[in-house]
């Protein structure tokens, strides 16, 4: 659905350029929830500000359903395709009412009336917050916030949504609450997520994780592919689980430890086998 | 708590506080509190979104006033209008978000700021807002930028230096790691470990990630619906995995390892909360 074929971007800033991107290919297909693990500054939120054409690579290409990001003409068509939920709740919502942000997307395409009821209905229904659908948006708490904005990007009837540190400015509670959702349009929806985080919670439970370090993709696999690669993880200024740190620390005093893994109830079993 | 050695440095007696009073909306926050803070203590405070947390530790430089009840810094009360000054010296607040409310031109100027309020005079004023860059490791550089070009840790390290450079003798933050990676997590709660070790500063703080908590406070008061529920040591507070799970919290995942592990191998100690020293419990016990 999405290929990124070798790009490289950078910030033209006088009077240096800042190297962001430095050749990232990857291919992202139908349905799949992925996530991009980085620390701040390495280069992940350029990338997901490439992959809907808000800036475009300076060498390399990027389709999105096959279109090429960089053909003009192509940037509504690729938006329409790939929604994009920010970090901050309040810089996103553009309508007064609930009702009335969700709708904004679906009005800006021409539908009659009739049907903007009808989508937007359906986007508060399957995002759960259709009881809130008539209040205010500013008397809502931060993680309602982001859930309307994921309802407007869906009233859009999206291919994918990508989550740039959406989270981030959200209690535990709020996170949860919006990756359940994200998590419910992509196993009933059938919609890709690209969520962007530096979160180790987050990414494990996506089918994909990418980890970016200055520019470059430096691990990609499974979660417990990723995440037992504790070395390059340090690295990359991220964290592991206390599960899989454990076993490392244990493993570098020369106690053989047979599989590295990032599930709690692996490492218990593994080190009771010690004892 | 160890009271002997120690002086009382806050003290809430039956704080109540209420948003929106007298309103329908009316929300009660916070429900007859009773809290001490010692000096030099690292406390954490932890709960559920709605516990409370954060309208409480905005009562502890007078930012909130209490309905019903005390809050006394230094046995001065909050409420007490000419104290308002002396207040926001001695008890240094770190909002949640603080990196977002830079606002001068450069960083040096916004670490600056606070000191020409409280009229220091200027040839004092440099070498403090030098001595507070370097403690919280921002570089010459970083204090000619604007805030803004900034990466989100520095920025957090800038706001924090805003605050340490009046030196307070109370450090309060709420949630400083929130919108930080887990690098800048470790580097800002590093500063904050040698504050506390080497100024001797008190340290109160609201946390979410348990690991955090485990590994750096010392004291851990929990709040549920307003009220403090829980309050003592880690193995105190940490112990009781049955109600912290019902209060909506956690332990941290290697202290469920080794309760896990304690079920087959009662000679193991599980009161463990940090890696490296579930690594020494488990190396005692390997069979070689």
């Amino acid at each position: 659905m999405i290929e990124v074929k070798d790009i490289h971007y950078a910030y033209k800033t006088q009077p240096e350029t800042t190297k962001a991107v430095s050749g990232i290919s990857l291919s992202i297909s139908k349905g799949r929830y992925i996530a991009i693990l980085g620390r701040n500054g390495s280069g992940k939120s350029t990338l997901a500000r490439m992959l809907n054409a808000l800036i475009l690579p300076d060498m390399g290409d990027i389709l999105v359903l096959g279109m090429n990001t960089k053909e003009k003409g192509n940037e509504l068509p690729i938006r329409k395709k790939i929604g994009m939920i920010f970090q901050d709740p309040d810089n996103q919502i553009v309508g007064t009412r609930v009702l009335e942000d969700v709708a904004f997307g679906p009005e800006n395409l021409g539908y009659e009336r009739k049907k903007i009821i009808q989508v937007v209905d359906n986007a508060l229904n399957q995002i759960g917050i259709y009881d809130l659908r008539e209040r205010a948006v500013h008397t809502l708490s931060g993680g309602q916030k982001q859930r309307v904005a994921i309802a407007g990007v869906l009233a859009m009837k999206p291919a994918c949504i990508i989550l740039d540190e959406s989270t981030s400015m959200l209690d535990p509670k709020g996170q949860s609450e919006l990756l359940a959702v994200t998590e419910k349009l992509n196993k009933e929806e059938g919609i890709s997520i690209i969520n962007i985080t530096h979160n180790m919670d987050e990414a494990k439970f996506a089918d994909e994780v990418y980890v970016m370090h200055k520019g470059t993709i430096t691990l990609s696999g499974t979660p417990n592919d990723v995440f037992t690669n504790v070395d390059k993880m340090i690295e990359a200024g991220l964290d592991v689980p206390q599960a899989t740190k454990l076993l490392y620390e244990l493993e570098k005093e020369g106690i053989n430890i047979k599989n590295l893994t990032i599930d709690e109830n692996e490492a218990a079993e593994s080190i009771g086998r010690l004892l | 708590m160890n009271v002997e050695n120690s002086n009382k440095v806050i003290s809430l007696k039956n704080v109540s506080y209420t948003y929106a009073r007298n309103t329908p909306f009316a929300k009660k926050a916070l429900d007859y509190i009773n809290l001490d803070f010692y000096s030099n203590e690292y406390t954490a405070i932890i709960g559920a979104t709605g516990s409370g947390k954060s309208t409480l530790i905005q009562h502890m430089n007078g930012l909130l006033k209490p309905d019903t009840g005390e809050v006394l810094v230094n046995g001065i009360d909050t409420k007490d209008k000419k104290s308002q000054r002396d207040l926001r010296r001695k008890v240094g607040l770190v909002f949640q978000y603080a990196q977002y409310q830079l606002f001068e031109e450069t960083v040096y100027k916004d670490i600056e700021f606070g000191l020409i309020k409280r009229n220091v005079p200027e040839d004092q004023r440099k070498q403090r807002v030098l001595d507070t860059a370097k403690m919280v490791g921002l570089t010459q550089e970083n204090l000619n930028a604007s805030p803004y070009d900034l990466s989100g840790g520095q920025k957090k390290r800038a706001a924090i230096a805003g605050i340490l450079v009046l030196k307070p003798e109370i450090l309060v933050l709420d949630e400083p790691a929130a919108g930080l990676d887990p690098e800048g997590t470790r580097e800002l709660f590093t500063i904050i470990q040698n504050l506390h070790n080497d100024k001797e500063c008190t340290v109160i703080l609201v946390a979410h990630s348990m690991e955090l908590v485990a590994q750096y406070a010392k004291r851990i008061i929990v709040l549920h619906e307003g009220k403090v529920v829980m309050d003592g040591t880690r193995d105190e507070v940490f112990g009781n995995v049955e109600q912290l799970t019902s209060l909506g919290l956690d332990v941290p995942e290697v202290t469920k390892i080794m309760m896990k592990l304690k079920i087959s191998h009662p000679e193991l100690n599980d009161r463990i909360y940090t890696v490296s020293d579930a690594k020494e419990e488990i190396l005692k016990h390997i069979k070689k």
